[in-house]
């Protein structure tokens, strides 16, 4: 087995699709770091004496003046409330104008991040990338007919259909673990550069969401392969890749329950890698109307729950059907 | 097939019987190997000759667990396969159709993926290339060789385990004629090593050149088998005969009760074991010969005779078969 893993490894090595999608798992989070931490750079010195400048001409302004004076006199009409201890500086600050007015820039967070931001890209980008790695890894070996010569020395098709799948359920989950890791840690390492560290946990808590995220692109690869194992097509499984995640998102949002959360397969991905989701769930038209509401409050509640055990059970039948079919298919087929 | 103690009494490399396979398709099941008893000895190189789908190749896919037969029962070295195939299948070689490998990478890389996957050690890998004469372009992408190199290292694959027995379908396809001296040559050569050989051809001349024994099937099912010397024996032996008035000849002998076919390429056959017989009639009645020259039976009209009127597998109607 070991040495059948080791030949397996050496096959995906040579796939130059393989090495592609490899190098595209590594590029496209670093540019999503990159992007990250660009959009949120601190301004500089240049940039800050410019807008204080601009800050100062503005409130040196007649008009301004007028009515910051206005303010002082009727504090309530501006917002302000009469009875503060410094009504002079409530006014000044509602009034007069300030940098952000001129300068807006949002600031790094890794808190941020994971929870609405680009950690959820990373481990979709990954997910992704190592299932049509799992695809084409095996896709080749069928389109190109290698797969008979490959059974002709080794024809345990069990043993070859697992040692298949181990090498690529193990190359994507290394390679999803290493990026994500490196992805939180690169953007922590940039707060600490930045002398705005993150809040205790916050790094921690990142990491779990990347290695979470990890297994889940992991599993997209050997659903790849599962799946590829079984139509003997990568187009299939690209078809069928398309077909869950846009068209099915699609499909359930125009006939589906209303609450789609047990059956979309993209809010059970969020469950998985944000530990958990809330999603909209659309409820009767009657909740809306004050006369007729429902005697079940929760018939009402627009606000659905997906926890991550959900989301991996979800993912987890789905995958082991899939991989169960492949299996059986794979040892009882003929093979071209 | 093998006694309860798992030997192999009767020394065949190969034994099928009652074999069988069906494809199930649009127009119902097609039978593509029907009831095929097969027998090859060790040692020697064996023809397994039939018309374009007769079932070779289902029935070398299905030797190899390639393809899961019907019915029968089928043994390599008196181990039943597919159950047993795993035991024996590192003393097997094969090259089943065209030569199938990853088109990207070097040949020689290739070859390594497919050692690895036996253990054999890296000098198996230069020792095969060099066998069959790839030695230098062992670097090269699979994908740019010719057929013929691919099929040379499609041979070469089969020799990294060092095979008792190895199965060529259609060796020589694609190959230029000093390539298909080449590998006629490896053939004999592996033959002589103690090396049993199945070979699945078109190429008669081929076959009869290099095998000693072979067995012709036709829409699935053994028309004949044995050795070549045998099958060729076999039939009436018969002569060409040429005059200048080849009807007034064929008239006369004809007469004489002589069977009379042709003219063929500007020669009467004649079926006799008597030569002198057909001098003679025609002397008589005034004809001289121009030539008569004894009709060898090759291993082609053998073939021919024999799968005459064999048609693609045959397809029987659901439940029937």
């Amino acid at each position: 087995m070991i040495r059948l893993l080791r030949v397996e490894l050496s096959r995906l090595r040579a796939r130059r699709a393989v090495l592609l999608l490899l190098a595209t798992a590594i590029l496209v989070p670093g540019i999503i770091a990159v992007s990250t931490v660009l959009s949120t750079r601190p301004p500089s010195d240049a940039v800050l004496a410019s807008v204080q400048a601009q800050v100062d001409a503005e409130t040196a302004r007649p008009r301004t003046q007028r009515t910051l004076e206005k303010c002082l006199d009727n504090p309530r009409r501006y917002g302000v409330d009469a009875s503060a201890t410094d009504v002079q500086a409530a006014c000044e600050e509602n009034v007069l104008p300030q940098p952000e007015w001129f300068y807006y820039y949002e600031t790094l967070s890794l808190d941020q991040e994971r929870t609405f931001g680009s950690g959820t890209v990373v481990v979709a980008v990954l997910g992704v990338v190592m299932f049509l790695l799992g695809a084409t890894f095996v896709g080749h070996d069928w389109s190109t007919g290698s797969m008979s010569n490959q059974l002709l020395f080794q024809p345990r098709r069990v043993r070859v259909w697992a040692t298949k799948a181990l090498a690529v359920t193990l190359v994507s989950l290394v390679v999803a673990a290493v990026v994500a890791t490196a992805y939180w840690l690169s953007l922590d390492l940039v707060l600490h550069l930045r002398d705005d560290p993150p809040r205790d946990g916050a790094l921690l808590a990142s990491l779990q969401q990347g290695w979470r995220g990890a297994a889940f692109a992991a599993a997209g690869g050997l659903g790849g392969y599962a799946l590829t194992m079984l139509s003997r097509s990568t187009v299939f499984s690209l078809g069928a890749l398309f077909a869950v995640s846009v068209a099915g998102g699609i499909l359930l949002g125009t006939i589906g329950p209303d609450d789609r959360g047990t059956l979309d397969p993209t809010i059970n991905a969020q469950a998985i890698i944000t530990d958990g989701t809330e999603y909209y769930v659309s409820v009767p038209e009657r909740c809306y109307n004050g006369e007729t509401r429902p005697a079940d409050p929760d018939e009402c509640d627009e606000e659905g729950e997906r926890s991550l055990e959900q989301g991996v059970a979800y993912y987890g039948v789905l995958l082991a059907g899939v991989g169960a079919a492949s299996l059986v298919s794979f040892r009882r087929r003929d093979v071209a | 097939m093998n006694d309860l103690a798992g030997n192999n009494p009767r020394g065949l490399v190969i034994e099928t019987t009652g074999l069988r396979k069906e494809f199930r398709t649009r127009r119902g099941l097609r039978v593509a190997v029907e009831n095929l008893d097969l027998a090859v000895p060790a040692g020697g190189v064996h023809g397994f000759l039939g018309p374009n789908g007769s079932g070779k190749t289902t029935t070398i896919r299905m030797l190899l667990g390639l393809a899961r037969p019907t019915g029968g029962r089928m043994a390599l070295f008196g181990q039943e396969v597919p159950h047993h195939l795993p035991a024996v299948i590192d003393r097997v070689g094969a090259v089943v159709e065209m030569p199938k490998f990853s088109p990207t990478i070097s040949a020689r890389r290739n070859l390594l993926l497919l050692a690895g996957a036996i253990g054999a050690p890296t000098t198996a890998v230069d020792r095969a290339l060099e066998t069959v004469g790839l030695d230098g372009r062992d670097g090269d992408r699979f994908k740019s060789f010719s057929l013929g190199m691919k099929q040379r290292l499609a041979i070469a694959a089969t020799l990294l385990k060092e095979p008792e027995l190895l199965i060529l379908d259609e060796p020589t396809n694609g190959l230029d004629p000093a390539g298909i001296r080449e590998i006629r040559d490896l053939i004999r050569d592996l033959g002589a090593r103690g090396v049993t050989v199945l070979i699945s051809s078109h190429i008669l001349a081929e076959v009869q050149q290099v095998c000693t024994s072979a067995t012709i099937i036709g829409n699935g099912r053994m028309l004949a088998t044995g050795a070549v010397a045998d099958l060729l024996d076999g039939g009436a032996e018969a002569y060409g005969v040429t005059v200048p008035d080849l009807a007034a000849a064929a008239a006369a002998l004809t007469g004489a009760g002589f069977t009379v076919s042709g003219p063929v390429d500007g020669a009467l056959h004649v079926e006799t074991g008597d030569p002198a017989g057909i001098s003679r009639v025609l002397a008589e009645h005034g004809l001289w010969l121009t030539s008569l020259v004894p009709l060898r039976r090759d291993l082609e009209s053998v073939f021919l005779e024999l799968t005459a009127g064999e048609t693609l597998g045959h397809h029987v109607q659901e439940g029937a078969a």
